[in-house]
């Protein structure tokens, strides 16, 4: 049998009732735990995985994948109403979708989300589906010197971020680095750094605690700045016609979709990347690469699509390693890697052959708890929208209870929630003195990542920096790492010279 | 009148202080009287998470206890951040999570002293494995010896912690030579680092290598138990068959009480997890799908087993420099 027909069987066995009750139950699930800052797709799922042990396995994973999905979809919903980011990868979806807000275009940014999240997951399922075994071998390829040089190649491409004053760019950034330190250093037989001798500060700083501050606080106190009682979009009703997306819409999101969905599912089967890095990367690929990139991050529908489309797609993509050769590539594949060996399949190379019906039946539900995860999103746009009517002296204290509850439980920590609140304060202090605050989280997600990697590749070397010559993947990416970073310089000699060709002329 | 409705209040919270006071004193039959607390001190969807999980869900099933059990995670720190959460709690009511790699990271790391919670009761013994890439051209560990010598800091083998760090230095020491450790974030990062070609060997425990060792494309060249395994990891022969005599290891999982669980409480709970042993979810649902070995120790065992387990842990890592 081919794959057509194994997908075919596949939808057979989703399609009984039962899967198609859960598959739609466990989309509105995951939509309201993304939707909660802090309730994020890994704990959403841990949570949930013991209920689905009395289920059938097949049953179970369309469950679980579901409420992975719906998490996917809901995290971008309180990023782009509220500005604050329902899970860590909507952090980029929310630069762009809170100004739309602002602009009174809420309701296009959830359109525009709920559209590109759609096409990210599809575009990923539909390669799991074809190249699945093939995708996961060349991830593997990624090592410690690969993965260090496409950092680099990465950093090439963020100054945009910095702002208009380039220092305080820096400044921001290198806080970032600095707050990404604290904690356990793993590699190093578990040295404690920045800790000041305190066992709280070793588990490190959460990302979440983190964003929730910079973001939902800072937009309280923006909001209690103003004097005005007005409601987020100034008392101005929003009607259902002007959320649809119009065609020059469409045109303008399609591109970056396709951008999105292809660097964030390649970035999902990379070893140890995941949603957040992949959303971050292809949003600022967009910007370096798009006539439109000077203005994302002002609320352009483009920043929302990219982002969007990448984290679904980077999704899907960590199914693949976890399939095809049992190893789960983010945080939620793990848990998920738990609940097969719970449900009595053994994860490896060998699950596609031996539980062929299984695999087939959750890249079947896959497509489903697609579809009903936009059904869902779609149709609940109105009442989403209704909260953007909430006058501010309202919604201000909704936004900190729910920033505390959410900073309170990703952790369980009350240490969480007076950081989120510093966080606020601090970064309130510095968007008021023009420091850029994406520079902070860009580098708080980006630095680990590179530490570690490059670490790693010394170690192996035993410091010889030859390594990340020595193989193909990462010479390459680094050769294109140093162009881009003499570009500038060979554009202006060029123009210096045709300018004397000119001259010389005239 | 204000003093006398002062003082009305003032007897009345005293009373409720005192009834409070009361319902909280341990009488051995009206244990729990309140809910207890599990404390996983890890994220879910971890190890230490599936057994925290597991062990309340078996109690809760079978009615082992008459009270509540809540499951509550506190990660961060290698288990540091979460016990010293359990530093702050009543000992009584809190049990906590515990195993070899914790009690070696702990101490080291924050100097809390894990001598102060009281031991429960070790529900199994998890197998420690070395492995290579089926490309890697070792075929045992006679080659890897060999391919060695000589080559001090050459070869790799990917570690998850450093546990598996003192499983290199071990056999570093008696074969004489010096492969070096690179840390990864899991088992299953360095797995497909080793898959991928970017290391050579790796350090796992049987479930979290099955599913590759199966298939063929990761092969086990030795593991650090006394005794070989079942299949697919039969073929693996021992450290000590290989004539490498002080090359071995087991890691410990284990619950732990609070600090200051008086005796009968702990007599309590060491009785009902040997009751949880017994049961069928727990052996099909743990100890057969994760390839443990299944012995249990009551607290009076597992107690001086603790001391000196985690004196030794220690001890090993003071003398290869991990603390330095």
């Amino acid at each position: 049998m081919n794959n057509f027909e194994l997908l075919m069987q596949g939808f057979h066995t989703a399609f009984s009732l039962i899967n198609l009750t859960v598959a739609i139950g466990g989309g509105i699930l995951g939509l309201l735990v993304g939707a909660t800052p802090g309730l994020g797709g890994v704990t959403g799922v841990a949570l949930l995985l013991p209920m689905t042990f009395k289920m059938d396995p097949t049953t179970a994973i369309i469950f679980l994948s579901a409420i992975y999905f719906g998490n996917m979809y809901g995290g971008a919903y309180s990023g782009i109403l509220l500005n604050i980011p329902g899970d860590s990868p909507a952090v980029m979806t929310a630069l762009d979708g809170y100004p739309m807000s602002k602009q009174g275009k809420g309701g296009k940014a959830l359109f525009a989300a709920n559209v590109s999240s759609f096409v990210g997951g599809t575009f990923g399922i539909i390669t799991l589906t074809i190249f699945g075994p093939v995708l996961a071998n060349i991830g593997l390829k990624f090592g410690p010197a690969e993965i260090t040089a496409l950092i680099l190649l990465a950093l090439t491409s963020i100054g945009w971020l910095l702002g208009e004053e380039f220092s305080k760019g820096i400044v921001a950034a290198a806080l970032g680095i600095l707050l990404s330190t604290i904690g356990i250093d793993s590699m190093a037989g578990g040295m404690p750094r920045y800790t000041f001798g305190t066992v709280t500060l070793m588990g490190g700083i959460s990302f979440i605690p983190l964003v929730i501050g910079m973001f939902g606080m800072t937009q309280v106190m923006e909001l209690m700045k103003t004097k005005e009682k007005d409601s987020l979009t100034t008392g101005r009703r929003l009607s259902v016609r002007e959320s649809l997306l119009d065609k020059s819409d469409v045109k303008r999101i399609s591109l970056p979709i396709l951008k999105g969905s292809v660097l964030g599912n390649f970035i999902g089967f990379l070893p140890g990347a995941g949603g957040t890095a992949a959303s971050f990367l292809a949003y600022v690929f967009d910007k370096k690469t798009s006539k439109h990139g000077k203005d994302m991050g002002k609320g352009m529908i483009e920043g929302v699509a990219v982002s969007e489309s990448a984290n679904n797609a980077a999704a899907v993509g960590a199914f693949v390693p976890l399939l095809c050769l049992g190893i789960p590539g983010s945080a939620t594949a793990v848990v998920l890697f738990g609940g097969l060996m719970m449900w009595g399949l053994q994860p490896g190379p060998l699950l596609f052959v031996e539980q062929s019906e299984f695999v087939w039946g959750l890249i079947g539900s896959m497509y489903i708890g697609n579809v009903a995860c936009i059904l869902i999103g779609l149709m609940i746009i109105p009442f989403l929208m209704s909260i953007l009517k909430i006058p501010k002296g309202i919604i201000a204290p909704m936004i900190v209870v729910i920033c505390i509850v959410g900073a309170y439980s990703i952790n369980n920590s009350m240490f969480d929630v007076w950081f989120m609140i510093g966080a606020g304060v601090i970064a309130f202090i510095l968007k008021n003195n023009n420091y850029p605050i994406p520079p902070i989280l860009l580098a708080f997600v980006l630095a680990p990542m590179f530490e570690q990697s490059i670490r790693r590749a010394f170690t192996i070397s035993n410091g010889s920096p030859l390594i990340f010559f020595q193989k193909p993947i990462s010479a390459v990416l680094l050769g294109l790492t140093i162009f881009f970073l003499l570009s500038p310089l060979l554009v202006s000699v060029i123009t210096k010279r045709k300018n004397r060709i000119c001259e010389e002329k005239n | 009148m204000k003093r006398m409705i002062f003082s009305a209040i003032l007897v009345l919270f005293v009373a409720g202080f005192g009834f409070a006071n009361g319902q909280t004193e341990e009488g051995a039959d009206s244990y729990p009287s309140k809910t207890i607390e599990f404390v996983v001190p890890a994220s879910p969807g971890g190890g230490s998470d599936t057994l925290g999980r597991l062990l309340t869900d078996i109690i809760q099933k079978n009615d082992l206890v008459d009270g509540n059990i809540v499951v509550v995670n506190k990660p961060g720190g290698a288990s540091a951040v979460g016990q010293q959460y359990v530093l702050g709690r009543d000992g009584n009511y809190t049990l906590f999570t515990m195993n070899a790699a914790h009690a070696l990271a702990a101490r080291a790391n924050s100097g809390i002293d894990s001598m102060k919670f009281t031991p429960v009761a070790a529900v199994a013994m998890d197998n420690v494995l070395f492995l290579t890439g089926a490309d890697s051209g070792y075929r045992s560990i006679d080659d890897v010896v060999s391919a060695a010598k000589g080559k001090p800091n050459q070869l790799t083998v990917g570690v998850a912690d450093n546990l598996d760090q003192l499983c290199v230095a071990q056999i570093n020491k008696s074969a004489g030579i010096e492969l070096k450790g690179v840390y990864y974030d899991s088992a299953s990062e360095s797995n497909a680092a080793l898959l991928g070609g970017h290391i050579d060997f790796s350090i796992a425990n049987p479930n979290e290598c099955i599913g590759q060792v199966r298939s063929g494309d990761i092969v086990p060249l030795a593991t650090f138990n006394n005794e070989r395994l079942e299949a697919p990891f039969a073929d693996a022969p021992t450290f000590q068959e290989l004539g490498y005599s002080d090359v071995e290891f087991q890691m410990f999982r284990s619950v732990m009480g609070g600090a200051g669980m008086s005796e009968e409480v702990q007599k309590f709970w060491s009785d009902v997890f040997a009751q949880v042993v017994e049961t069928e979810q727990w052996k099909t649902q743990y100890i057969e799908k994760k390839m443990l070995d299944p012995k249990f120790m009551p607290a009076d065992e597992y107690g001086p087993y603790h001391r000196q387990a985690a004196k030794r842990l220690q001890q090993d890592a003071q003398d290869i420099g991990l603390f330095d």
